[in-house]
């Protein structure tokens, strides 16, 4: 009994490092260190960006295995920092049942970053893009009025549960044609640099370069479906613009 | 460094503390993340300046900037994407995306191919950088590991 919670805690926190954007190959490492630290004689995991399993083999010979789907992602460095720790800890000295299960729930209750400072961090990141590429200050000021734009739908779509790429091609969509209206209304100058400062907002950087690294560190599997993905999530980023672009700016 | 410069690369340090911000990085590592993306956009300039090749500068970029993110987060105890992702914003090709979307839609077939190679070539450049970064310092670590292993000497 208590070997299957110490299993479901495991997977708790495989599951937690997965949704928060880590690589695959630490999602592994970590379920395989931590069970050998709670004296599981075998491991065996497998894991891709949407899915993780495990079976571990008792002492006794019995073996006990478990899956978790992972639909959601939520890149959050805090909480692949916090289970990170977690686990060096249970590796130098296994803690007890409860105490993993009531670290584990704190780390998953953390508090994520409050719509205010999320649409604080869009505004800094779309204003330094756009003047980044070229563009001046004004520019810089329209993207940023854009990326409030763009952050009140994704946020919205996050909470109605919008498919990603639906959502993505959407955001892209809306964004492109706020950047024209800021332009109409004097706001801003050039309208490519105002619409790319929001790209990069929307551009999958962190599926990228998790993907590379899975790729390098032996996941092929997992590096092929986070490259689709990313790539995916570009197309939709192009079709969204391109849904604007075919009616405001053929000539621009 | 003309003036140009200088504003690229105090708007790569905001846009990298601002992901790192997005990324829900805190404390002392957002200044870290900050200062790598600066860090990043000088290495590129620095390449472009010599060699006047934008995608050997890119590669060149990326393998300084995921270099210095692996030593750091390794010296740090933290894990290596936490570091190097937010660092290497800068070079995301979004201008690249963005152009061969507008010449999709006026149906310029040469300036297509032209950004749409572009931004292929980036990404390959970015990845490559990274992946020789991360082998180097594995191959690097795996001989500690193992000198630690046969030295008897050493104290327990």
């Amino acid at each position: 009994m208590q070997y299957k919670k110490i299993l479901d805690n495991i997977l708790d926190a495989g599951e937690i490092l997965l949704i928060a954007g880590a690589e695959v190959s630490r999602v592994e490492d970590t379920i395989r260190r931590m069970s050998a630290a709670y004296g599981f004689i075998r491991t065996d995991v497998f894991t891709i960006t949407s899915s993780v399993m495990v079976t571990v083999h008792l002492e006794n010979g019995e073996t006990l295995s478990q899956i978790r789907r992972i639909k959601t992602h939520q890149t959050d460095m805090q909480k692949i920092e916090a289970v990170n720790a977690l686990s060096r800890t249970v590796c130098a000295s296994p803690i007890p049942a409860d105490e993993l299960q009531k670290k584990i729930c704190n780390i998953k209750h953390e508090p994520q970053r409050s719509a205010k400072q999320q649409l604080a961090a869009y505004v800094i990141v779309a204003f330094a893009f756009s003047i980044f590429f070229g563009g001046k200050l004004r520019d810089g000021i329209a993207a940023a009025i854009c990326s409030v734009v763009l952050f009140g739908i994704i946020y919205i779509g996050n909470r109605i549960h919008l498919q990603p790429i639906i959502l993505t091609i959407l955001a892209s969509a809306m964004m492109c044609a706020s950047a024209f209206l800021t332009v109409w209304c004097g706001m801003g100058n050039a309208v490519d640099k105002i619409i790319i400062g929001n790209i990069m907002l929307l551009i999958p950087g962190v599926a990228l370069m998790s993907s590379v690294r899975d790729m390098i560190l032996g996941d092929t599997i997992s590096g092929l479906l986070g490259m689709c993905e990313a790539i995916l999530r570009a197309v939709a980023i192009a079709i969204g613009c391109a849904l604007v672009l075919m009616q405001l700016g053929g000539n621009i | 460094m003309t003036q140009d410069m200088l504003t690229e690369l105090l708007m790569a340090g905001i846009g990298s503390l601002g992901f790192g911000l997005i990324f829900h990085i805190n404390g002392y590592k957002l200044l870290i993340t900050a200062l790598g993306g600066v860090f990043n956009w000088y290495i590129y300039l620095l390449a472009f300046a010599h060699y006047n090749d934008r995608i050997l500068g890119f590669f060149l970029s990326a393998l300084a900037t995921a270099l210095l993110g692996e030593v750091l987060a390794r010296w740090l105890k933290t894990p290596v994407i936490t570091l190097t992702v937010p660092m290497l914003i800068p070079l995301v090709p979004g201008g690249d995306l963005y152009y061969t979307t507008l010449a999709l839609v006026q149906s310029d077939t040469a300036r297509v191919a032209e950004f749409g190679t572009r931004v292929v070539w980036e990404v390959c450049a970015m990845s490559l950088g990274m992946i020789i970064a991360a082998c180097s310092v594995q191959i690097f670590w795996k001989i500690i590991i193992y000198m630690e292993r046969r030295l008897p000497c050493r104290k327990r």
